[in-house]
């Protein structure tokens, strides 16, 4: 592309050059604008036109509001069930929504599609007072949206936040004198207040909730006269006021700084006033103020600054000027137009006579691709300017700042010549913008309509445009984009938006809308389908709700979303499986709160887990819970256990043996008649137990063992015999019993007269044993000679008998013996020590 | 046996990582600080930190949970107090205790903190809040803390209950937490390629994991991975190992002496020598020995069986004192210089091998009895299937005579194993003496028995299953070397434990195929998983054979030796790391299931 071609639409206001370029020529083709309010969203966003109020009659269309693409393309349209509304004012929101506030101070919020998204109605004086003008304005820096309103009787209200749960109107304080409208006024939105500058009487006033106070401009001059339009940049809240005698005031909105003032030659007050681009003293004066006088056809573009200067365009039809970061957009009937500082990155490389390297480079390429040896030249002063890094810096930045795909072309073209003499290789900054341009000029294509240039895509951020796009439900160009441009989080943002609004809007059946999302999303965890289905159950789609669910990967989402619709169920399938018992007690507990117990009872019966572990925790913090529990699930076995674990050792024994009757009974139900044998053993020793406590007191709670025990030991053999027949005690074990407890009582008689009362069914040694160790010598020697030769001699040594040992060992003849009294004498004694020795000899 | 070689496996980082969780949890608490420990808790973290380093970070003292507090609990001032616990409602109960206790008696204002290991539970939070103390807690915090090296080849759970959850009580909660521990592994040595398991616990476990790795799908790192098998155990698979007594030198140690968090208690006398015994009348203080591979001598020792332990030892002694000897030949300064710089070493290692050969004494003393080899003789022929179709007398005489019912239980199991079940009158003979020797309680004991498939009736069609892989699997060895073992049954001198001879044939390639045919005599399911590897986490050359082991339910230290002499025998070069949820012996096993006996009061001691 020619250079001179590209300047032809410069001019320059003061020291900077201004370039109005035509966007699209607009869809709406024609369309008169005469009769419409207009507002636009910032960053190329949507249009909406209204039938200006004073046109609106009985009789008018329901349709009120259009809304269009920036190439004016008409995406919706607002229609209403009231027979006159009376649009006094719209404007965006910052969600991009369209905030439209009507002559009775009523705020409606509709999504760009036109559903309404909330309502807001005013208090009755406003309602009864009506409105004369309003105004849609960003509060906290841009986080909310505030809309403030003038009524009938002169007073002013705003709401801050229209988000807000129950937004109401408040009421500013009076300013003096007002009995007519104001010639003009402005919002100026802080972080907390809202302050409201009201021209009226050729004076200024800054009102707040409280407290009204006169105003006077810095180094306004005298004759300036009254202001009569204002206009706010609510970014910087710079002001720009507009007076009868045609004086452009610019300057802080707090009045205090004055950045520039300027005749503009026109008394007329102007139809609109509006700033082009964003003022910042510290960096770059590269704002202006865009004055439309509709009825002279013309508007000027001022510049802000010291030496301000301006330049005069005619128009043939009504326009509209909105405010952009670097500029600002004219809507005409026919066109769009984009009105925005030359950036300076374009001035050095395009400017007449630039000898800016990246002028060079650029010319450098087009000389090489023309097979001049001028290319070489060119290079070759770059190069010893030592400014290759530099001029492949301008030429890309000069692509960024361009619309033009074709000038981009051109320019990176040249920006990648250049990088062929750097010396390094640093393709990032070149990779990024390729990409980012690329992004740029698909969004700006006639069909998507959001033209945005690279400065204001810088201020909006990528993470700003996904989310438009999505709003916009534009997902199969948000999606590859993310991807492009590897937006961490980004395609979650994405997919989530648009199965979330699929669940919504979509009519398919349950089925499919699941399938579909399952196809798209797959079986990730970067969405939450948690969150998707209960976005369905909020649209009444339980169905669906449940069904998405089942995709959701992460139980510990799936199981209490599930829980809120009541799907319990499927809450407890889907918690048993994941293996998490905190989730399972989880369910179970809200379960039993919330669902009637037949209910319960017959969830647990289908699930052995969870069942199983309602009763590990209820045997830990209720056990009358755990009793009904096993009752109810027909788990006798296990309310027989329960009681047994319940019975005491020593507790009344009259309640013990009614316990004990009690877990009979479950086991015979449970058709465990062994178990019901047992406990009925146990039924009949209690009874022998009681029986016999007048006698001995501590046998109670004893085993059969024991209590057989006990009774030889207390001498009463009869009945111990008793106890012995009544529970079939087996011969040796009774034997062995009663060895051990007569040795215990020491009762060495009556251990004499067992011992001989008939053969032993368990033989000696226990006699020897137990009389060993209970420490009596002579009376385990009356049995020794009873049991076997081996045993002998180990008993032998244990009585610390090692000669009679060893006498027994060599009457066996065993070597093995022998060994063992070598062994546990040691070769200390002597005498024995060489005995042994002999024996073994003689063996 | 030498080192268990396991290149690149380093697994010490997992107690720094822990360390630096207490440490960053512990500066969340202002000021001087008191820590009340979950007495589960307090030997695991004595693996991980010192106490010396606890002082630093202002720990002043150190108590465990009880029903009871100290008095001196009661009189100090600390600014914070915290309850280091896992999440279970007795610890829960017995915090509130002791907050109440503290807050009664002191004026100054305490911040409480608690801790739950390895993260809190709802059922605890609900709890604190029916106790109505959940405000009283400035931080409620969760340390992430689940595999615990016990060595380098060795990790544990230590988690006392899990056999018992898993197994009788249909509660997920120990086998969730393996999952986690695998989870949090494979997140620093990459996703196992293979996953062979045995057993429903074993199936759970993978298909946790496989949920779990789904549900961080998006947050995946990929790495290469380092261990190519993970091998799933359900200790129900197999019962009679543990059951077993276990044989190897530190086998023994735990079934006479107990080893808790590598740590045994043997009584102090031992460890004199013979002159200070004879000085020394009064009652000499328990020894408490730290059992690790730190230990050059107790390295080797572990793992043999403890017939080969005597002559190991005086080989040792005799290595240790000829060194010694080279001093006399050290005939240049230099020579001498060189044996000056090995003496600490030495030094050492006689110590070491001191402290062994006490130990080795006691053991010896505890096993050289008539019970301890009828106890061997009854396991090894009830293993062989002898006569485990009626009632064995000598169980039976045991059973009369009172004797540990933990040891009969042992026994008893063992015979139902290998009988493949019990017919309903050898059961009920077994069940009702002991309720009349031990209590009618024990039919709670034996409901927790049978769930765990402990104890079992014989079933009219028996699967036959035990009998079969004894003989296909080669369990019962006849004629062992003890001393130059050439077996894995060398670790209970003559039985091969199943899981170990499964692990092996795992891990060999044609060793599946083999399996295949015996998976339907195993008890319960086998699997055999490959995991997908993102396409960057390609396998780099497998030049070793790595192998998880994780035993859920818990495994025996002659397991951890049979696996080791495995991996030094192992025909493709296999190296094992092996993971618990506890390491046990039949003893703490059955402890789990065994019921207590109802409190008792006014009962004579000598019926006890």
């Amino acid at each position: 592309m020619e250079p001179e071609n590209l300047r032809e639409n410069w001019e320059i206001l003061g020291d900077v050059f201004y370039e109005i370029s035509e966007v699209y020529e607009m869809e709406w083709a024609d369309k008169s604008l005469k009769n419409y309010k207009l507002v636009m969203a910032p960053y190329g966003g949507l249009i909406a036109l209204a039938w200006d109020s004073k046109q609106l009659t009985r009789g008018q269309p329901k349709r009120f509001i259009e809304i269009y693409s920036a190439a004016g393309v008409l995406l919706n349209e607002i229609t209403t069930q009231y027979e006159r509304i009376s649009v006094i004012n719209m404007g965006w929101s910052h969600l991009e929504e369209l905030v439209v506030v009507t002559d009775i101070g009523s705020v409606y919020v509709y999504d760009f599609d036109g559903s309404p998204v909330l309502q807001i109605s005013a208090q009755s004086d406003i309602q009864d007072s009506r409105v004369l003008e309003a105004k849609v304005f960003p509060t906290y820096g841009s986080s909310k949206t505030g809309v403030a309103v003038l009524t009938g009787s002169y007073r002013f209200h705003f709401i801050s936040d229209i988000y807000e749960d129950n937004p109401q109107y408040k009421l500013m304080a009076d300013v003096p004198g007002l009995d007519n409208p104001p010639s003009s006024w402005a919002v100026l939105p802080h972080d907390r207040t809202v302050e409201i500058l009201v021209s009226n009487n050729n004076k200024l006033y800054l009102i707040d909730r409280g407290s009204c106070g006169p105003k006077f401009p810095q180094r306004m001059a005298q004759s300036t006269g009254g202001v009569v339009e204002m206009s706010v940049l609510y970014k910087t809240l710079d002001i720009a006021l507009f007076s009868e005698n045609g004086y452009l005031w610019v300057g802080s909105s707090d009045l205090q700084a004055m950045y520039s003032e300027f005749n503009t030659e026109v008394t007329n007050r102007p139809s609109q006033m509006c700033w082009c681009g964003t003022y910042d003293s510290m960096v770059d004066m590269s704002a202006a103020v865009v004055l439309v006088w509709e009825p002279l056809n013309i508007y000027k573009v001022v510049g802000v600054g010291l030496e301000a200067e301006c330049s005069v365009h005619y128009t043939d039809s009504t326009v509209f000027v909105v405010h952009e970061v670097d500029g600002a957009r004219v809507i005409s009937s026919k066109t769009h137009e984009l009105i925005r500082r030359v950036p300076q990155a374009m001035v050095d490389v395009f400017r007449v006579g630039s000898s800016q390297s990246g002028a060079l480079l650029y010319d450098a390429q087009r000389e090489f691709d023309n097979n001049s040896h001028k290319a070489n030249d060119y290079m070759q002063e770059i190069v010893e300017r030592e400014d290759i890094e530099l001029a492949v810096n301008q030429c890309i930045n000069a692509a960024a700042c361009s619309t033009k795909p074709k000038l981009q072309k051109a320019l990176l073209r040249a920006a990648s010549y250049g990088k062929c003499f750097l010396t390094y290789d640093a393709p990032q900054h070149f990779v990024d913008m390729c990409k980012t341009l690329r992004v740029l000029n698909e969004i700006q294509s006639f069909r998507v309509g959001i033209p945005l240039t690279y400065q204001q895509l810088h201020s909006l951020t990528i993470k700003g445009l996904i989310k438009r796009l999505v709003k916009m439900r534009l997902y199969y160009l948000a999606l590859p984009i993310v991807e492009y441009l590897k937006i961490p989080g980004g395609q979650q943002l994405v997919l989530s938006h648009w199965a979330m609004d699929k669940v919504k809007r979509s009519r398919e059946s349950d089925e499919a809308i699941a399938d579909a999302i399952f196809e798209k999303v797959g079986p990730s965890d970067s969405i939450s389908y948690a969150s998707v289905a209960n976005e369905a159950k909020n649209y009444g789609r339980t169905e669906l709700a449940i069904k998405l669910l089942d995709y959701e990967p992460r139980s510990a989402e799936q199981v209490p979303a599930l829980m809120r619709m009541n799907r319990f169920t499927n809450a407890i399938q889907k918690a048993i499986e994941s293996g998490d018992m905190d989730l399972v007690h989880t369910v179970i507990v809200t379960m039993e709160s919330k669902v009637p117990p037949k209910d319960f009872i017959n969830t647990l019966k289908d699930y052995p887990v969870a069942s199983a572990w309602y009763a590990k925790w209820r045997a830990m913090t209720d056990t009358e819970k755990l009793r009904d529990h096993f009752y109810t699930q027909d788990n006798f076995e296990a309310s027989a256990l329960l009681s047994i674990q319940e019975l005491e050792f020593n507790g009344m024994l009259d309640a013990k043996i009614k316990v004990l009757e009690s877990i009979n009974r479950h086991y015979i139900d449970a058709g465990k008649e062994f178990e019901a044998r047992l406990t009925k053993e146990q039924i009949a020793l209690v009874r022998r137990q009681m029986a016999l406590s007048t006698k001995v007191a501590d046998i109670i709670g004893l085993n059969v063992n024991q209590t057989v025990s006990l009774l030889i030991q207390r001498a009463l053999f009869n009945d111990a015999d008793s106890v012995r027949k009544e529970f079939k005690m087996p011969d040796k074990k009774f034997w062995l019993l009663k060895v051990e407890a007569l040795a215990q009582t020491r009762n060495w008689a009556e251990l004499e007269k067992f011992a001989k009362s008939k053969k032993s069914p368990i033989g000696y040694a226990p006699f020897v044993k137990a009389c060993i160790d209970n420490n009596h010598k002579t009376e385990a020697i009356k049995y020794i000679e009873r049991v076997p030769k081996e045993d002998q001699v180990e008993f032998y040594i244990d009585l610390e008998m090692p000669e009679k040992a060893a006498e027994i060992a060599n009457s066996a003849k065993s070597k093995e013996l022998l060994d063992n009294v070598l062994a546990a004498i040691g070769p200390q004694n002597k005498v024995l020590y060489e005995k042994i020795n002999s024996f073994k000899n003689n063996l | 046996m030498a080192d268990c070689p396991t290149e690149g496996i380093k697994l010490s980082f997992l107690k720094d990582l822990a360390r630096g969780d207490l440490l960053d949890n512990l500066k969340l608490c202002d000021g001087s600080k008191a820590i009340f420990w979950d007495p589960m808790l307090k030997g695991p973290f004595n693996q991980i930190i010192d106490w010396g380093v606890l002082k630093q970070h202002g720990v002043k003292k150190m108590f465990e949970l009880q029903e009871q507090i100290p008095v001196e609990v009661v009189d100090n001032k600390w600014q914070s107090v915290i309850m280091l616990i896992r999440p279970n409602l007795v610890m829960v109960d017995l915090v509130n205790t002791a907050l109440r206790s503290l807050t009664v008696s002191q004026r100054e204002k305490i911040d409480f903190h608690i801790i739950f290991v390895s993260r809190k539970s709802t059922m605890c939070m609900q709890q604190l809040e029916k106790h109505n103390i959940i405000g009283e807690f400035k931080n409620i915090l969760e340390l992430e803390l689940d595999l615990i090296p016990f060595d380098h080849d060795l990790l544990t759970l230590e988690y006392p209950m899990g056999f018992r959850e898993m197994s009788a009580e249909l509660d997920d909660s120990c086998l969730y937490q393996v999952s986690r521990s695998l989870m949090s592994l494979q997140s620093y040595f990459g996703f196992f390629p293979n996953i062979i398991g045995v057993g429903p616990s074993a199936a759970k476990v993978n298909t946790m994991i496989q949920r779990m790795r789904k549900e961080g799908a998006a947050h995946e790192k990929p790495l290469t991975p380092r261990i190519e098998n993970l091998v799933l155990i359900d200790r129900t698979v197999d019962l009679i190992t543990p059951l077993s007594t276990q044989l190897t030198y530190e086998g023994l140690i735990d079934e006479l002496f107990g080893i808790r968090n590598n740590t045994a208690t043997f009584p102090g006398r031992a460890f004199l020598s013979d002159e200070e015994q004879a000085q020394v009348q009064d009652e000499v203080k328990p020894k408490q020995t730290l059992l690790t591979s730190n230990d050059t001598i107790y390295n080797v020792a572990r793992d043999l069986n403890f017939n080969a332990i005597g002559p190991f030892l005086k080989k040792k002694a005799k290595q240790i004192s000829a060194a010694y000897d080279e001093k006399h030949d050290a005939k240049s300064l230099m020579e001498l210089k060189k044996f000056v710089s090995k003496l600490p070493h030495m030094q050492a290692e006689k110590k070491a091998l001191e402290v062994q050969t006490a130990i080795a004494g006691l053991v010896k003393k505890r096993i050289d009895n008539k019970e301890f080899h009828q106890k061997l003789g009854i396991e090894q022929i009830l293993r062989e299937g002898i006569e485990v179709d009626r009632i064995n007398e000598d169980i039976e005489d045991m059973i009369y005579r009172g004797e540990p019912l933990l040891k009969i239980l042992r026994l008893l199991c063992i015979q139902c194993i290998a009988a493949d079940g019990l017919k309903p009158k050898i059961m009920e003979f077994y069940k009702r003496e002991i309720i009349h020797s031990y209590g009618y309680h024990h039919l709670i004991t034996f409901d927790r028995l049978e769930k765990c498939g402990l104890l079992f009736m014989h079933e009219k069609t028996p699967k036959k299953s035990y009998p079969i892989l004894r003989s296909t699997l080669n369990l019962t060895v006849e004629k062992i070397n003890e001393k130059e073992p050439t077996d894995i049954a060398y670790v209970y001198s003559g039985y091969a434990p199943l899981t170990v001879r499964l692990v092996n044939w795992m891990t060999q390639r044609s060793g599946l195929k083999y399996l295949a045919d015996m998976v339907k005599h195993l008890p319960g399911p086998a699997f055999n998983d490959t995991q997908k590897l993102s396409s960057a986490q390609d396998r780099l050359e497998h030049t070793d054979n790595h192998t998880l082991v994780y035993f859920l339910g818990g495994c025996t230290y002659a397991e951890v030796s049979a696996l080791r002499f495995l991996a030094q025998h192992h025909p493709n070069n296999a190296t094992f790391t092996i993971a618990t949820t506890k390491l046990i012996n039949g003893n703490s096993l059955l402890e789990t299931l065994v019921e207590p006996a109802p409190t008792k009061s006014n009962v004579p001691d000598f019926l006890n």
